[in-house]
């Protein structure tokens, strides 16, 4: 299993320098239903927009945006095409709205002929990003209704005899799933967790820690008393990608206990430096993660072979991890039941899928063993961990705010 | 406490409770750094509120204003269906408000923009119409601004005209007029009746002058900025030069002139009052624009100016 793991991150380090991790590419849109007028209210996070447009100045933006929706969102029923009404003054179709400096916010009310067979599309953003993702609220006949708007559903139809069905727990499962999959910090850091495994019962510590960390950060994000400041929250989870290498690089090295702890420490030591020097007003995050390092490093090294301190890292990416969705659901408002419930999903996507990669790994790790090839272990050692230390380093410097 | 103290002295319990304590103290720090704390949808309206719209507060003084204001009572005279009207009413426009403020109205509706731009400068000016200044003040704005002050002055005056080139004299020209002019002032000024040098040199009225008192600025309109140059420095019986004004020449008698002069501090103490008032307002606004310029990026096209 291990020759696996190594061999993996050895080809990840010969592509480090394309690995990025995804960002989350989410828009907002309630669209209100109200007889033959249908009023589309939609948010775009500011980055997303500027990603799209590639235009930083604001007013450009906006112009360009309004164009781009008008042309991206539309309504049908079944008297034809429902046009983009002129809002007057000088408005035009699409009226930007005044929604914070973190989102750019239009209005574009349609007047439909006949109101009967409704279909609302929403085509904007996913030609250019496949795993964009439209949180939705349907304001129809009294009721709201949570819907999303992915590549795969760029329509719906509202039906007129019977009440509109909220979206199902598969699509949140699957955006877990996704989440974990297109995101290469996720998986990498369980396959270097995976180096770590010695035992069997050390795969039932690693799960235990994945569902216990995710299971964390939902109960937190339910209570909602806390929000997580998320381009640092990532930078953090690079750090612990670096972390989990110097912990197999202390496990690994030679020696006595000092050279043991000293190497990976002071190296690890100079990459929060280095993000302290890039990044001020992170000193806490900061400050807490060296301490963290210290304390988790002499830990593993006084409980060697006792107790299983790396689950304990394990444990808190999955828990920084399972803030990935409350984090963009903010600006869509929902209730706080419904955001419980959307996250216990995506989180049990994302278990799912860690669970079913760990354990395609191990069964390749079965299937390797049986071949009579011999790897050098020290070198691909040395390799993997070079390449957890180099990308951890990578995606904290970089995301560090 | 005795235990954990003698844990932290003594090896090898040290070793385990120090790197414990650091994970313990790098997880709370770094809890700080990486989350804040989320603002909490308020559910109880606060006191000294009334009623909470978005968790925008409606201020009790101002529903009570307002109540008193739509019912010209007395607030604790007032219904309570009165009360819940107002408040009603209240809820909507702060609504309303909550709305335009969505749409961008102050962006893009001017009624909005200007509303807003007289709001500003109210509030600036605020703090200076609630100074009342003292009397040594005033005096020192009035002795500053004195010229304001000057009381109009009036003029009788007859302006009597010597025509070239009419049917009666075709062949006199502006020179001889001119001395048939001077002849006449001599005449006036020698002490001759007017009714006679009129008669004897041919001189009528211009019409351009009242046969009364008419203040300055009447006179100034009725003969004109050159004459009225000349008018305005003469003294009570005196007789102009002859005036030459295209065909015509002029001679100015002035029965009574009554110069401008400035009022005397205590007969314009409301007005000064009120420039007082006005030019301070109008500093305070000039220096918030120089304030606000001064801070703001402001980047003007290729070829505009302001």
């Amino acid at each position: 299993m291990k020759r696996l793991a190594w061999t993996v991150l050895w080809m990840l380090a010969a592509a480090a320098g394309g690995a990025r991790a995804q960002d989350h590419s989410v828009s907002y849109a309630t669209w209100m239903v109200d007889g033959k007028m249908v009023t589309l209210r939609y948010l775009l996070p500011v980055p997303e927009a500027q990603r799209l447009l590639g235009v930083e100045v604001p007013v450009l933006t906006t112009a360009k945006l309004a164009d781009y929706l008008l042309a991206h969102q539309t309504v049908q029923s079944a008297g034809g095409d429902c046009p983009a009404i002129d809002q007057g003054f000088d408005l035009g179709r699409v009226d930007p709205l005044a929604v914070g400096p973190d989102l750019y916010g239009f209005e574009i009310f349609y007047r439909c002929q006949d109101p009967r067979q409704l279909l609302l599309r929403d085509t904007a953003l996913f030609g250019r990003m496949p795993d964009h993702v439209t949180f939705a609220q349907i304001q129809v006949q009294g009721q709201r209704i949570e819907r999303l708007f992915t590549a795969q559903h760029q329509q719906l139809a509202l039906p007129d005899d019977r009440a509109l069905p909220a979206t199902g727990i598969a699509a949140y499962l699957r955006l877990g799933i996704l989440h974990v999959l297109t995101n290469a910090d996720r998986w990498i850091f369980l396959l270097g967790a995976l180096l770590l495994v010695r035992r069997r019962l050390d795969v039932w510590y690693l799960l235990a820690a994945v569902v216990t960390g995710y299971g964390f950060s939902l109960l937190a994000a339910s209570t909602a008393w806390v929000l997580p400041r998320m381009p640092r929250l990532e930078a953090f989870m690079g750090f612990l990608l670096v972390l989990l290498a110097a912990m197999l690089t202390q496990r690994e090295t030679p020696g006595g206990r000092g050279p043991n702890l000293r190497g990976p420490a002071i190296l690890l030591l100079g990459i929060l430096l280095v993000a302290l020097l890039r990044a001020p007003s992170a000193a806490y995050a900061l400050l807490g993660a060296a301490a963290l390092a210290v304390g988790l490093l002499t830990l593993a090294q006084w409980f060697e072979g006792r107790l299983q301190i790396w689950a304990g890292a394990v444990t808190l990416f999955a828990f920084l991890d399972g803030f990935a969705l409350p984090a963009v659901l903010g600006p869509a408002q929902l209730p706080q039941r419904t955001q419980t419930w959307i996250s216990l999903a995506f989180d049990l996507g994302a278990v799912s899928i860690i669970v079913l990669l760990l354990g395609l790994a191990i069964g390749a790790w079965r299937v390797i063993r049986t071949l009579p090839i011999s790897l050098p272990r020290a070198i691909m050692h040395d390799v993997g961990c070079a390449a957890l230390y180099g990308l951890g380093a990578f995606w904290l410097l970089t995301r560090i705010d | 406490m005795a235990r954990v103290m003698n844990a932290f002295l003594h090896r090898p319990q040290r070793a385990l409770w120090l790197p414990a304590l650091a994970t313990a103290c790098g997880l709370g720090l770094a809890g700080i750094g990486l989350f804040r704390t989320a603002p909490g949808p308020s559910m109880v309206v606060p006191p000294g509120y009334v009623a909470l719209v978005n968790q925008k507060g409606i201020l009790l003084s101002d529903f009570r204003a307002q109540v008193e204001l739509e019912t010209t009572k007395r607030y604790a005279d007032t219904t309570p269906d009165e009360r819940r009207r107002t408040l009603r009413e209240m809820v909507d426009e702060e609504l309303l408000v909550q709305r335009a403020v969505v749409l961008d109205l102050p962006e893009t509706a001017n009624e909005v923009r200007a509303n807003m731009a007289v709001g500003v400068n109210a509030q600036v000016d605020a703090p200076v119409l609630a100074y009342r200044p003292t009397d040594a003040e005033l005096r020192a704005f009035y002795a500053k601004t004195r010229d304001r002050y000057s009381l109009s002055g009036s003029m009788t005056l007859r302006d009597l005209v010597l025509r070239v080139g009419g049917y009666q004299n075709a062949d006199q020209t502006i020179a001889q007029a001119q001395g048939d002019a001077a002849e006449a002032v001599y005449q006036l000024r020698s002490g001759a009746a007017l009714d006679y040098v009129m008669a004897h040199f041919g001189l009528a009225p211009s019409g351009r002058s009242a046969s009364g008192e008419e203040p300055d600025f009447a006179a100034k309109l009725h003969l004109g900025d050159q004459l009225y140059a000349v008018a305005s420095l003469m003294r009570d019986g005196e007789i102009s030069d002859p005036i030459v004004e295209g065909n015509e020449v002029h001679i100015l008698v002035m029965a009574q002139h009554q110069f401008p002069k400035v009022a005397d501090f205590s007969a314009v103490r409301d007005k000064v009052y009120t420039d007082f008032r006005n030019a301070e307002t109008g500093r305070a606004t000039a220096e918030n624009l120089n304030l606000l310029r001064s801070q703001a990026s402001i980047l003007l096209a290729p070829g505009q100016s302001e």
